[in-house]
């Protein structure tokens, strides 16, 4: 049996974790989706009944062929779009030939009898912020105020009843050209409130910090890093100033590792990357979890073996895979 | 074809020529002294030039052949079109393989290409020529560039990039005129078998990179190493390029150090040194600011600006990222330079958001309005410390958006001053207008910072 990793060959996480795998003595191929279908092809065959062939699916890769029933545990780290081939002039054309090799693509993952980190129907599910509040609330997490709108009224009502001091305001997502820190609202900034009526914003009360946490989950372990945010040039988004951050690892209380492990059960998630603030009165607040989230740069500084958890988690499935199949088989 | 002895080095006529026209030529040494001379003040200034958006500029093909083969195919024309509009808008896949420390340096050029729709006297074309020669082969003395020659005639280069392709004798890969020479030899020459990325493109320069150098050159760039042989004391007017002393052939390892610029060494990775095709993939700042400067100066009419901020998840779904920490660029996934605490989006598994809701049919008074979040600036740049790849892309996104919106607040004020806009156009020009100041604000507080 082998593992699988979804990735660009030169993601650092997936390097990291593939030169772990092979020193626990196990089999992994780090597969880059964008080099479908120009580099590598895919074939997913079906007999006409279960019981006269069943199905096989594989790829064909510039290293060799990669039968995919082999595979016994996958990481779905950073998937990348197909590249469509340059040499088809049309723009609409390229798009087709992506979405086509995307749809093969994906229906054939869905189709594998192995373990996931993470799902990845579960993972498009799990990273939207709106669910992950309402999750989150659920399992007895605390959470910021929160007002997700594009009505400017409701927007300035909800800015009103707490003074725009105490508010900050937040995007979903961004793209490559365009995207913004976490800010608190500015005096200056209540008058374009109106142009939220073209998107949805997400708004919430300001939670003061001790300093950012960063909880790293991996199946049953849970890495807790505190980011001394406070300490930087930019309190209001840890992102901003994070390479000049002190960090060190710290423990969670037993309730609130509690509460996160019961949100990523109930997202189902196996791997997630978690942002909270620990607030000076003692609260943790949930802010989201981001099921693809990098480890690296805490793993360093807090000499958290997140990697080698990773890792482990994958070899034992993928071994456990080979178990189940080898009493079948018998 | 025993005749074709294809070339297994890179080769660039581009010097001689330029040392011919300095012998021959004295209009051009004026307009040579002339360019180099705004380039200087451009470079003083800060890099402040006119064209701050995309500018277009539509090309001319002149295929002049003898043998069949070398009448090449137009699926391979348009190979190199695409490569020039990705290397001229930093799109090129590769790239990513700059090592890090590098990887601040490089910049969109701004520039995009498309082969001319109408030809000099306004016709339909297909901004492809093709003419039959009874020459076995050219060399770098513009014969290819005139009828009486057994060549074609250029198309006026006030308005067209001309680009001949033909057979090369003497193992040149190709040659480009710098601007201030003759309008009849305005352009680039490239040898057939480095044109394109197919049909008789041939490795090692079957990537489309020798039509890149030489319109660098074309756009008044030098080579990196400053063509003063294996020395020290070259320069290439650019001061983002490390001095370095020779040329760099093949694709050489990293580092390579010469004229004490280690650790890092020579930037042969840039489109301005001499390595094979696929060891050449980024042009610097510096550079960028040196050909929008040559643009202005010396090809003032040429192309024309593109208008209206285009979004980029139109254009296919590779660029389609939503969703993750900042900054989410995926040239920076792949390494450069780090961003420890990015989760850089993933496949949004569902089919990319249709064109037409991204990209409305309708009045330019569409675009003036902008959703909230992205209506405010940023609260700090410490990022640009943590992040500085990310930083400089930043500061040329912003460069462009502003060259957009000058381009659209340009129509409105026209159409102002001609009593043309409903009052609805007015609120909107006067939003746009808002926007536009706060863009600038936010420029000059991040180029002032960063
Ligand atoms: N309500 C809040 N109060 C205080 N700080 C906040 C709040 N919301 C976010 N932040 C700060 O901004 C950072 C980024 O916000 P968050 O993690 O919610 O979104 P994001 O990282 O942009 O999301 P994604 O990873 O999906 O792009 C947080 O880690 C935290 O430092
Ligand atoms: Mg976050
Ligand atoms: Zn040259």
């Amino acid at each position: 049996m082998t593992v699988l990793i979804l990735a660009p060959e030169t993601d650092e996480h997936a390097l990291a974790v593939a030169g772990r795998l092979r020193d626990l003595g196990g089999e992994v191929t780090i597969v880059d989706l964008a080099d479908f279908p120009q580099r590598a092809s895919l074939s997913a065959s079906y007999a006409c009944c279960a019981d006269c062939g069943g199905r096989g699916f594989a790829l064909e890769l510039e290293r060799g062929r990669l039968d995919l029933g082999e595979v016994g545990a996958v990481w779905w780290r950073r998937p990348q779009w197909p590249e469509p081939s340059p040499q088809i002039a049309d723009d609409g054309h390229r798009l087709f030939a992506a979405n086509e090799a995307q749809e093969a693509l994906s229906g054939m993952w869905h189709s594998l009898d192995a373990f996931w980190i993470n799902d990845p129907a579960r993972d498009q599910v799990a990273h939207r912020k709106a669910f992950q509040l309402s999750v989150a609330q659920d399992v007895g997490l605390r959470i910021p105020h929160t007002l997700i709108t594009n009505d400017p009224v409701r927007a300035r009502a909800f800015v009103d009843q707490r003074g725009y001091r105490a508010v900050i305001y937040k995007s979903f997502s961004a793209t490559e050209r365009d995207w913004r820190e976490t800010r608190l609202l500015r005096p200056e900034e209540l008058e374009l409130l109106d142009n939220v009526k073209y998107a949805p914003v997400i708004f919430q009360e300001y939670v003061e910090a001790v300093y950012d946490l960063r909880v790293t989950v991996v199946g049953e372990e849970l890495y807790a890093v505190a980011i001394h945010s406070q300490e930087t040039d930019y309190k209001v988004d840890f992102r901003m100033d994070v390479a000049r951050a002190r960090m060190e690892a710290v423990e969670l209380p037993a309730e609130v590792q509690r509460g996160l492990s019961a949100l990523m059960a109930r997202l189902g998630l196996v791997y997630g990357a978690i942002d909270m603030r620990l607030t000076p009165d003692g609260r943790h607040v949930f802010l989201e979890v981001n099921p693809a989230g990098q480890w690296l740069f805490v793993e360093e500084p807090s000499g958290q073996p997140i990697a080698d958890a990773m890792a482990r988690l994958l070899h034992a499935r993928d071994r456990a895979r080979r178990d189940v199949r080898a009493v079948a088989v018998r | 074809m025993a005749d074709d002895d294809l070339p297994r080095t890179r080769s660039c006529g581009t010097m001689p020529v330029h040392e011919r026209l300095l012998r021959t030529d004295s209009s051009y040494l004026h307009a040579r002294a002339r360019s180099e001379t705004n380039a200087w003040e451009v470079e003083a200034a800060g890099g402040a030039v006119a064209r701050r958006g995309i500018t277009v500029i539509p090309t001319v093909v002149h295929v002049v052949y003898r043998t069949a083969a070398q009448n090449i195919s137009d699926a391979q024309i348009q190979s190199q079109i695409d490569v020039l509009n990705r290397d001229f808008r930093m799109t090129n896949a590769d790239v990513r393989s700059l090592p890090a420390v590098f990887a601040p340096l490089a910049a969109d050029a701004r520039i995009e290409f498309e082969l001319a729709r109408r030809d000099p006297s306004g016709r339909a074309t297909s901004g492809i020529t093709r003419t039959r020669t009874s020459a076995a082969s050219f060399s770098d003395d513009d014969r290819v560039k005139s009828s009486r020659t057994a060549g074609v005639n250029a198309w006026p280069s006030d308005r067209y990039l001309n680009l001949w392709v033909c057979q090369l004798g003497g193992g040149l890969l190709g040659y480009a005129q710098f601007p201030g020479g003759a309008a009849a030899t305005d352009g680039v020459v490239i040898r057939q078998s480095a044109f394109g990325t197919t049909g008789t493109a041939a490795a090692p320069f079957n990537l489309g990179r020798t039509a890149t150098h030489e319109i660098g050159h074309w756009l008044n760039l030098r080579h990196v190493w400053g063509d003063d042989g294996t020395g020290c004391s070259g320069d290439d007017f650019v001061a983002d390029t490390p001095n370095c002393a020779g040329s760099n052939g093949g694709i050489p390892a990293f580092p390579h150090v010469t004229c004490r610029n280690g650790p890092n060494g020579d930037l042969f990775m840039n489109y301005m040194d001499y390595t094979d095709d696929a060891g050449m993939f980024m042009f610097t700042a510096g550079q960028v600011a040196r050909m929008q400067a040559s643009l202005d100066a010396d090809r003032p009419t040429i192309g024309y600006q593109k208008a209206g901020p285009k979004f980029k998840i139109a254009d296919d779904p590779i660029t389609l990222k939503f969703r993750d920490d900042i900054p989410k660029l995926q040239i920076l996934d792949q390494g450069i330079p780090k961003l420890p605490a990015a989760d850089i989006p993933r496949i949004p598994i569902r089919r990319p958001i249709p064109e037409i809701l991204i990209n409305p049919v309708g009045p330019v008074a569409g675009r003036a309005a902008t959703p909230f979040v992205l209506s405010t600036p940023h609260h700090s740049q410490a990022w640009s410390r943590s992040f500085p790849g990310a930083f400089q892309q930043q500061l040329a996104q912003l460069a462009e958006q502003i060259g957009q919106y000058e381009q659209v607040l340009g129509q409105y004020q026209q159409a102002h001053a001609a009593g043309q806009l409903a009052p609805a156009d007015v609120e909107a020009f006067g939003q746009l207008s808002a926007a536009y100041g706060q863009l600038v604000e936010e420029y000059q507080r991040l180029a002032a910072g960063g």
